[in-house]
């Protein structure tokens, strides 16, 4: 991850406030996201996927802020999805209430609360102009959104007259 | 390594860590731990005296040891034995036969009449005593009314409440799950017991056909869902055993003692 292919991070102080409140809204979007998405997880996902859709163009800041946002809710969503139709299927088709099921439970509540903690972390740090990165999903928005395109280090194709 | 695998497997480890310990350390009672075999028994002596105050039971010596030939034959099929086994019969239209608790069998004496041999009446009770031996009764009313609650009821003694629970019972409405999970501890029973377990799902078949002219009286058929996804789930376990060694027993003679009139 060479400097040199990522273009520069904008500084607290180049922000200006309506960008600020944008990236921070993409973390506090999903809280209500959550009640609509709560029997079916995909609807939060797909606002998250709309937030960052409309938003994408306002700048590098709020962009990146956005998708880590959209990146960091899929496993969550995932998991949640599974945890809802394996709880149908013990509810309605009578299969076994496991240890198994259980252990999953908690696993999918520990993910809910870390998901919910670092997104106010997010939208925290996204309101005061900071950049803040989540494990894994911080680098990969990062490298989404700041890596220079190819033709804007080709960019100098018009040279003056010999 | 790339950061970013390097990351995801960390994730991954950490849920799957999670996860593991979660079930390994949960403390999940099974469901028929719950009530434990004493309270089933005061369960039962009420349960008891209800269905006896509804229906009339045929006390006959020959009977009661005809039902003893046909009881320990399948027990010898059984590792082991939850309860110590009662069969009743009792007088009524309706061809029927349910567990209740504490491993009281009840068998309706029109269900008797439709059955053909000594065997078929094995496979019946097979499949009864399946249902007694993973205690679908206490996990059915469990599910239905709540744990608290059943203890409650059946202890405060309320009549007209107890006349419910009875008749939650009689009609042993068990999930399709439970009626699979009966049926395939009753062809191991039969199996071992050196029975035909095809005389199950001849069994199946007969009230089947017979349902179709006699709709309302036939209440075990009605009450047991799937029948025909059932017998193709027997006959599949089957294969094609049809080895059997028959009773020593004077049905029609046992037939003649359980009619009603």
């Amino acid at each position: 991850m060479t400097v040199d292919n990522y273009q520069s991070i904008p500084q607290p102080d180049e922000i200006d406030i309506r960008e600020k409140e944008d990236a921070m809204g993409a973390y506090l979007m999903m809280f209500a996201a959550l009640g609509a998405g709560l029997p079916l997880p995909i609807l939060n996902l797909i606002a998250a996927i709309i937030y960052y859709y409309i938003n994408k163009g306002k700048s590098l800041f709020v962009r990146f802020h956005a998708l880590q946002s959209l990146l960091s809710q899929l496993p969550t969503s995932l998991l949640n999805a599974v945890a809802v139709f394996w709880g149908l299927r013990i509810i309605f088709l009578d299969y076994p209430f496991t240890d198994v099921f259980k252990g999953y439970l908690w696993l999918v509540g520990i993910a809910n609360l870390l998901y919910i903690i670092f997104s106010l972390i997010g939208a925290v740090k996204a309101r005061k102009g900071e950049m803040y990165y989540f494990i894994l999903f911080g680098r990969l928005s990062y490298q989404s959104v700041f890596k220079k395109k190819s033709f804007e280090q080709n960019r100098i194709v018009n040279q003056p007259p010999k | 390594m790339n950061k970013n695998l390097r990351d995801l497997l960390i994730i991954l480890i950490f849920a799957l860590a999670i996860w593991a310990g979660f079930t390994y350390f949960s403390t999940t009672t099974e469901k028929n731990e719950l009530i434990s075999f004493q309270k089933e028994d005061e369960i039962a002596d009420f349960f008891n005296d209800q269905i006896f105050k509804e229906y009339e039971s045929i006390e006959d010596e020959s009977v009661d040891s005809t039902l003893n030939i046909i009881m320990d034959r399948l027990s010898t099929g059984m590792d082991s034995l939850s309860y110590q086994y009662d069969i009743h019969i009792l007088k009524s239209e309706q061809v029927n036969a349910f567990t209740a608790f504490n491993g009281q069998i009840f068998i309706f004496t029109a269900l008797i009449e439709q059955t053909e041999s000594a065997e078929e009446l094995a496979a019946v009770l097979a499949h009864e005593l399946a249902h007694a031996e993973n205690r679908h009764v206490i996990k059915n009313l469990i599910k239905e009314l709540g744990l608290n609650s059943l203890i409650l009821i059946m202890s405060g003694g309320d009549p007209v409440v107890l006349q419910e629970i009875s008749k939650l019972v009689v009609s042993s409405g068990f999930s399709r799950k439970m009626e699979r999970e009966a049926d395939e501890y009753a062809v191991k029973y039969l199996k071992a017991a050196e029975l035909n377990p095809n005389r199950l799902t001849q069994f199946f078949l007969k009230l089947k056909q017979s349902k179709a002219n006699i709709p309302d009286a036939f209440k075990w058929v009605s009450s047991h869902p799937g029948l025909k996804d059932r017998i193709e789930y027997v006959t599949k376990q089957l294969g094609d055993s049809t080895y059997e060694k028959p009773f020593d027993i004077d049905w029609k003679e046992f037939k003649e003692l359980t009619k009603i009139n």
